[in-house]
């Protein structure tokens, strides 16, 4: 289901407001009040205007509206430059007025190409303050040709403040002209003051009405002047080569004011309406159909030729700055409670999760503790079974196997004894620790021995596994018998960091292993 | 550009003091709670351990006291000099060997390379005997009730037999009270 759209028109301090649904006028709603902003509030009231929505059109009519065709180039796509090009275009001054404007074919608006648009300038206190009286509401405010495109013919507007008349070719508005007749306002002013004046004229917009000789006098001196000056500006632009007709589109609140037909017949011309804008409006009473066409064209055109066909809205600049900059405080604030929360995420969570967990181990720790207690005494049996196993160890394992010592030594005696048949006998035996060897020093005394003797025994000693190195220290002859003194290092047991496998396998406890 | 550049340049940079004071925040206040627990997780692990030898002991406990006890008359809390005089008397008199000169008193040694809390003492002893008596007497010695150790001997043929001049040395752990 489709969604009304709403349209306007600003005239003065009139404002008409025309409600579309499908294409077609539904409603329309006159508001003249003691100012402009009173009778916008009003026309608006009961809409609501979301700001995602397309922007409302508004017709600005205001005296000292102006219009000229210009070629439009790349460059004016820069909102300064195409400034600088109407300014050229209209010497008036820059302070005084606002611009806008309409590019027919913005696809051509790239490199040298040149092309055609228009520019339309309006007072720029007047823009202002009708900006000020819409507020806030998303509007785009424009010039009455800015809503004729696409509506090939003549089209003159009367209005309160101003006449106006546009023609458009090939669909495009291509001249325009403020008519210095002026609006029903002009008219009304001569029949009365400013309240009064109005409500005769308004009496008088109806083709058959009947006023008084006074009113009807001026009115048809309006009508002539109006249909004179219009016939002066199509004579004109048909001079100018303009494509124009003798056909009219009347327009505005003074479309159906009294005799105006008449005078417009006068000059040759015949009055006719859009066939597709007429057919659009059947819904609206037929006495203020002429007067919301131009609300109703605001409605069916909004959003096009955007963004330099509407105004700009100098309030609407200071609301996007204001926005902006609550859009940056937003967006600080957001950063801000993103890295608070990151923070918290990354260290207070990390934390609390960290501390439950400490005071759960703490608890389970006090409960083992608890637990252990009780079996501390049969641990401490374990504890000194193992200090006592590793002192032993240390003290006691690596001890060499002295008694082997002895037995080396007889055991190379007897088999000299063997192998010579000679008596040996052995007198001393001396042991002790060198150089992490066991050093053993020992003298035999052989009868009838010699040197030969010697270096068996030597020989044999050297035979020996573990012996690592044997020598002779002395040899003495004397009354028949030989005196020995040998030496010979013996290393079997020494074996480095030997706990267990040493030569005090003897010993069963050296075979225990010691838990560190 | 210089807009875009801001644009992200920002959040970047709050993104990295955030980073930055997180880590400072988590170095100063969650790490040390992780290290303690580390620690307390260690420890009850270590009590589990503990519990479950405890418990072992338990259940061995006649065998593990009679170890104990093994070992204490190995390594002695206490030095007990007259013992181990009465011990080295008895296995020489079993191996038949005299004492020469009587018995020896024992020399306290102060010994660096010990282990801590472990006194030794020193005996130097002569014994008369034949080989076979002073082989047996000396490889004896290793399985003795007290641990004993040789530092040195000599052995000197004397009309007949030998003379046994034997270096032992014998330890104490004395507990500290």
């Amino acid at each position: 289901m489709s969604k009304e759209l709403i349209g306007l028109e600003i005239d003065g301090d009139t404002v008409t407001l025309v409600e579309v649904k499908d294409g077609y006028a539904q409603f329309v709603r006159v508001l003249s009040t003691d100012s402009l902003s009173n009778s916008i509030k009003l026309a608006l009231a009961g809409y609501k205007l979301n700001r995602n929505e397309r922007a409302v059109r508004v017709v600005f009519s205001s005296p000292g509206t102006n219009f000229r065709v210009i070629d439009i180039t790349a460059a004016l796509k820069d909102r300064k430059n195409f400034e600088d090009a109407v300014f050229t275009a209209m010497p008036v001054s820059r302070e005084s007025n606002a611009t806008s404007g309409i590019f027919f074919t913005p696809d051509d608006m790239v490199g040298n190409i040149v092309s055609k648009g228009i520019a339309m300038i309006a007072p720029a206190n007047q823009v202002e303050e009708a900006y000020k009286a819409l507020g806030k509401n998303k509007s785009e405010l424009v010039s009455p040709p800015a809503v004729l495109t696409g509506l090939d013919g003549i089209w003159l507007s009367i209005k309160n403040q101003t006449a106006d008349v546009t023609l458009v070719d090939q669909g495009r508005p291509v001249a325009y002209r403020q008519l210095r007749t002026g609006g029903l306002d002009i008219l009304a002013n001569k029949v009365g003051d400013t309240i009064t004046g109005r409500e005769k004229v308004y009496s008088a917009l109806n083709r058959n009405a009947k006023v008084e000789p006074v009113l009807e006098n001026e009115i048809r001196l309006y009508n002539q002047s109006l249909a004179i000056e219009l016939r002066q500006t199509i004579d004109y632009w048909a001079r100018s080569n303009e494509n124009v007709t003798s056909k009219i589109n009347v327009i505005g609140v003074g479309a159906n004011l009294l005799g105006i037909s008449e005078a417009l017949f006068d000059q040759n011309f015949t009055i006719e309406l859009n066939d597709t804008i007429s057919k659009r409006v059947t819904q609206i009473p037929v006495e203020d159909r002429a007067r919301a066409i131009t609300a109703f064209l605001a409605t069916m055109t909004a959003g096009d030729d955007m963004p330099y066909v509407s105004y700009v809205n100098p309030y609407s600049l200071a609301i996007a700055e204001e926005k902006k900059r609550r859009d940056k405080r937003a967006k600080q604030y957001i950063l801000g409670m993103v890295a608070i929360g990151a923070l918290a995420l990354a260290t207070i969570l990390p934390f609390i999760f960290e501390n439950s967990k400490l005071k759960e181990l703490e608890k389970n720790i006090k409960q083992s503790q608890s637990e252990f207690t009780s079996l501390s005494e049969s641990f401490n049996i374990y504890l000194d079974i193992e200090r006592k196993k590793a002192l032993y160890k240390e003290l006691k394992c690596d001890q060499p196997d002295w008694k082997e010592t002895l037995a080396i030594v007889f055991t190379a005696i007897e088999e000299v004894r063997a192998d010579s048949g000679k008596n040996v006998t052995v007198n001393e035996v001396k042991t002790g620790i060198s150089d992490e060897s066991l050093k053993i020093t020992f003298t035999s005394e052989l009868i009838n021995g010699n040197s030969d003797d010697l270096t068996t025994m030597l020989r044999k000693l050297r035979e020996i596994t573990g012996v690592e190195s044997a020598w002779s220290d002395s040899f003495t002859y004397r009354d028949g018998k030989a005196n020995y003194s040998i030496s010979f290092s013996y290393k079997e047991s020494f074996i480095e960091g030997s706990t267990i496998t040493n030569s005090n396998s003897a010993d069963e406890l050296c075979k225990i292993e010691v838990v560190k | 550009m210089k807009r875009v550049i801001k644009n992200s340049l920002i959040p970047v940079l709050v993104l990295l003091v955030v980073g930055f004071a997180a880590f400072e925040l988590n170095d100063r206040f969650v790490t040390p709670i992780k290290e303690k627990g580390k620690n307390l997780d260690r420890d009850i692990n270590l009590i589990k351990s503990d519990k479950i030898i405890a418990q072992e002991i338990i259940n061995n406990l006649s065998k593990k006291k009679e170890e104990l006890a093994l070992y204490n008359s190995k390594i002695p809390d206490t030095p007990s000099l007259p013992e181990i005089i009465e011990i080295i008397d008895n296995l020489a008199k079993r191996n038949s060997l005299k004492w020469e000169s009587g018995t020896p008193a024992p020399q306290k040694v102060f010994d660096e390379t010990l282990p801590q809390g472990v006194s030794s003492w020193s005996i130097g002893s002569t014994f008369i005997g034949d080989y076979v008596n002073i082989y047996n007497f000396i490889n004896s010695l290793t399985n003795l009730e007290r641990m004993v150790t040789i530092e040195s001997f000599t052995l000197q043929r004397e009309q007949g037999s030998f003379r046994l001049n034997i270096s032992l040395r014998f330890y104490a752990e004395e507990i500290i009270q």
